[in-house]
């Protein structure tokens, strides 16, 4: 009687095999915590930036622009002006028609000072974002609607790339449902749990730390897109991500941080029917140096840091031979030039350098991280005993990003290890060196600054390129931060969704904290 | 005995408030706060930005200001709001406990009724094969840590036989279904349950043999008694008295969520909210939380005690 049982048990089990995604559902992975955060303050849910919500025009995958509810524009005074042509006949989700006013409401949001956007600096050119700020002003002057489907912005100076490098992250927002309620409760607002956009999908429900669902949008201006459903399924463990795409429970894996190691990108791409793209993150990794403490602030300390660690060795075997040294702070090769110190392993050098500047080898110092994935751990420890061997002693402390931001703060650090996204363009690393930011960690060079305002006036790659060049050589020589290697992230994808892999791997670098246009209304699900 | 129970809770008030303070201040010792948690070292942050979320959270007082405040909303019945999400944190957790309860609680059970039975075929077959395989296997179930056990179940029934899923407590965008959800469960649970019936297993066994060779038990078996009786009607309910402690012990863990399991299986419940709220810094869920931990805490110490009394008529509370 009870092998009986045992025996229809066993049997049975096989029917607790679930359904993944089916043939009308694709199913992403995300990260848990990401998911209803709102995309003034996000650092991580730009996503729905681009399926649910939608900025006037975006940056595809390609890296040009793709027209959505702005259909044209035009750049007039040198790219002071912009006036916008909106789409017409375009409906958010709850039927209600996107107008200027949706545009208007949406700049003056992300400028708004008591809304606090972290991502305000996005708006900071348009003119009037000083007076409003300080409170002088209640509205963003430069941003007006001309009727209901033109607007007009006006910048405090001309910046021909200020359509690809600062309005692509802006994010239409419905002045209908967030209008009358006060800026400092829109961070909390059940909108974010719940919203209403214009992209090619709907919102349908969210369940907390397991997933969000949306439908297609059926009257999207763009087409239908020919897939039903879109799930976003959150994980707090990479473990369990990856094999959650293994047994095909989520098509694709997150981008917003590193789920798949390095050392399993070949196990993974080998399993058929999952194919693994390793992507350039657009950023270097980097040691920052309190250049505020007199020992870290002597060029010759840092280049002797520089030449002490095998940055090539640890590629090849840390890195199994994925990534690129770096030798200066840009990852874009047009922003390169030639010529640049290398800074050949060289630990005898290190050394004599490190003598010459009067180092105290007694020292002991903390290399602070926040990066929790084995690649990471085992890179830095080659580091450390690089530096060991040149008589540097340091200690490695994985610590979380506020803590590391507190200590920043303070000034009681000395080194720490981190990486600054920049993929779209090297003028996003001017944060990096500028006077003044924590991001520079003390650095300030009068004549950097200068280039990089250079920079953005010009359109035209070639007439930029000798300014980015300008820095990058000085970056090379000074090292504000140690330039170590370029960062890469593998993804992974189920082939069964055409559509995912094909634009990621022609797209090669991730575009961190903005929406992309990767054309998701035409993916679509084999069968 | 009510005068002891009264004594017992009146005493825990102030323990509370107590716990709450220090639990206060340690969450204060925390480097940064729940704006700086909000940053990503990679992207790039303008300070005033940081400034006017401070104040909207509250977060530019001073502390004993910030603590008194949180009382004072306490003691209205109120823990606050959540700094991440605005929600109110009775709100969420009430929302995530069902999840934790659900998983721990049919653990703990399980543990429970096969860690008992199990011991008890250990200690009534001392030294023979079953006894020292059950051992054995007991002593590798306490000995494997949790998450490796956790992982190495997903690698064996979620990835190789697809038998089970491996994450989350149903399959996401179908109508729930029992099984369905059974289906999920069975993999966290079985994470948990191998380490708790192994304890279970030692302590009966333990307790049993001690109990096995006492005196009265050998009069039961001159009453003539069959041996299921002695066993279990005389000799499980003696040596069952440290168990109802252990058991009491673990009953916060229950509330506290597995969090290791939680985060590998994404098992909604109160671990992962914990961890959760520890990385964002965000105070009024993480002293939420804390409140709630202690009040268990105290609360099953006192039915433990109060169950202890019961089951055994040696002890006496004046």
């Amino acid at each position: 009687m009870r092998k009986a049982f045992l025996a229809a048990l066993i049997l049975v089990m096989p029917v607790f095999a679930f359904g993944a995604g089916d043939s009308e559902t694709y199913v992403e992975g995300w990260l848990s915590g990401c998911g209803t955060e709102g995309s003034l303050w996000t650092t991580c849910t730009h996503r729905l930036d681009a399926t649910v919500n939608q900025p006037l025009v975006a940056i595809t995958w390609q890296g040009g622009l793709q027209p959505l509810l702005a259909e044209s524009w035009e750049m007039l005074e040198g790219g002071k002006v912009w006036i916008f042509h909106l789409r017409q006949e375009v409906k958010w989700h709850d039927g209600v028609p996107f107008t200027a006013k949706d545009v208007v409401f949406s700049f003056n949001a992300y400028a708004n000072p008591r809304a606090g956007s972290r991502w305000t600096s996005k708006v900071a050119d348009i003119l009037g974002y000083d007076e409003f700020q300080a409170g002088e002003a209640d509205h963003l002057v430069g941003v007006e609607a001309l009727d209901d489907y033109t607007v007009r912005i006006e910048l405090k100076e001309p910046m021909p790339l200020w359509i690809k490098v600062k309005q692509t992250y802006v994010v239409m927002l419905p002045e209908h449902i967030l209008g009358n309620v006060p800026p400092e409760q829109w961070r909390g607002h059940s909108y974010w749990a719940h919203r209403v956009g214009t992209g090619p999908f709907k919102w349908v429900e969210y369940v907390p730390d397991q997933y969000i669902k949306l439908e297609r949008n059926e009257d999207y201006f763009l087409g239908a897109p020919k897939i039903k459903y879109l799930i976003y399924r959150f994980y707090t463990d990479a473990a369990s991500a990856v094999a959650a795409l293994e047994n095909g429970e989520i098509d694709t894996t997150a981008y917003e941080t590193t789920l798949i190691g390095l050392d399993e990108v070949e196990r993974l791409d080998s399993i058929p029917g999952i194919d693994i793209v390793v992507m350039s993150k657009g950023m270097p990794n980097f040691l920052r140096l309190n250049l505020k403490k007199s020992e870290w602030a002597d060029v010759r300390v840092r280049q002797a840091i520089r030449y002490a660690i095998d940055v090539d060795t640890i590629v090849d075997t840390v890195f199994a031979g994925y990534g690129k040294p770096a030798y200066t702070v840009f990852p874009q090769e047009w922003a390169i030039p030639d010529g640049l110190n290398k800074y050949e392993y060289n630990p005898d050098k290190a050394r004599a350098l490190l003598e010459e500047a009067g180092y105290d080898f007694n020292r002991k110092i903390e290399l602070l991280f926040h990066y929790k994935d084995a690649v990471t751990r085992r890179a830095l420890l080659a580091v450390q005993q690089y530096l060991a061997q040149v008589g540097i002693n340091v200690e490695l402390r994985l610590t979380d990003a506020a803590t590391l931001h507190a200590l920043q703060e303070t000034g009681n650090w000395d080194m720490g290890y981190f990486g600054f996204g920049m993929g779209v363009d090297p003028a996003l690393a001017e944060q990096l060196l500028k006077c003044g930011t924590i991001e520079s960690g003390g650095y300030c060079n009068p004549a950097v600054e200068a280039l990089f305002a250079k920079g953005v006036q010009y359109t035209e790659r070639d007439e930029r390129v000798p300014y980015y060049h300008a820095i990058a050589r000085i970056a090379n020589q000074e090292l504000p931060q140690i330039w170590l290697w370029y960062a890469v992230r593998p993804l992974g994808f189920n082939r069964r969704v055409v559509g995912p892999y094909e634009h990621w791997a022609e797209q090669k670098i991730i575009y961190f904290n903005m929406p992309v246009y990767q054309e998701i209304e035409k993916w679509y699900i084999k069968d | 005995m009510i005068t002891y129970i009264a004594r017992r809770i009146l005493i825990s008030i102030p323990v509370l408030l107590a716990i709450t303070f220090v639990l206060f201040l340690l969450s204060e010792l925390m480097p940064g706060d729940a704006v700086v948690a909000m940053m990503s070292p990679e992207a790039p942050v303008s300070r005033a930005a940081l400034e006017t979320l401070r104040s909207q959270l509250g977060l530019d007082q001073p502390w004993p200001v910030r603590y008194a405040r949180w009382l004072w909303q306490l003691l209205h019945g109120h823990l606050g709001y959540s700094f991440i999400t605005f929600e109110p944190v009775t709100r969420v957790i009430a929302s995530r406990i069902p999840a934790t309860l659900e998983l721990m609680g049919i653990s703990m059970l399980l543990s429970l009724i096969l860690g008992v039975i199990l011991g008890t075929i250990s200690a009534v077959k001392q030294y023979s094969l079953t006894d020292f395989v059950l051992t054995v296997l007991g002593f590798a179930g306490q000995s494997i840590p949790v998450f490796f056990l956790g992982l190495a179940l997903i690698y064996l029934f979620g990835l190789r036989l697809r038998w089970f899923p491996v994450s989350g407590s149903h399959t996401p965008g179908v109508p729930p279904s029992a099984i369905d959800h059974l289906s999920h469960l069975f993999l966290p649970l079985l994470s948990l349950s191998i380490m708790r019936i192994a304890v279970f297993m030692r302590h009966t066994r333990s307790s049993l043999l001690e109990v096995l060779h006492s005196d009265f038990l050998s009069v039961a078996r001159a009453k003539g008694l069959s041996e299921r009786a002695v066993i279990i009607k005389h000799g499980l309910r003696n040596a069952l008295i440290p168990i109802i402690t252990i058991v009491g012990l673990n009953i916060p863990v229950i509330f506290a969520g597995a969090v290791i399991i939680e985060s590998i299986f994404q098992w909604p419940g109160i671990g992962l909210l914990y961890v959760k709220a520890v990385q964002q810094r965000d105070h009024p869920m993480i002293m939420g939380l804390a409140l709630m931990s202690a009040v268990v805490v105290q609360a099953s110490n006192l039915v433990t005690d109060i169950a202890y009394a019961y089951a055994d008529p040696r002890i006496r509370y004046d």
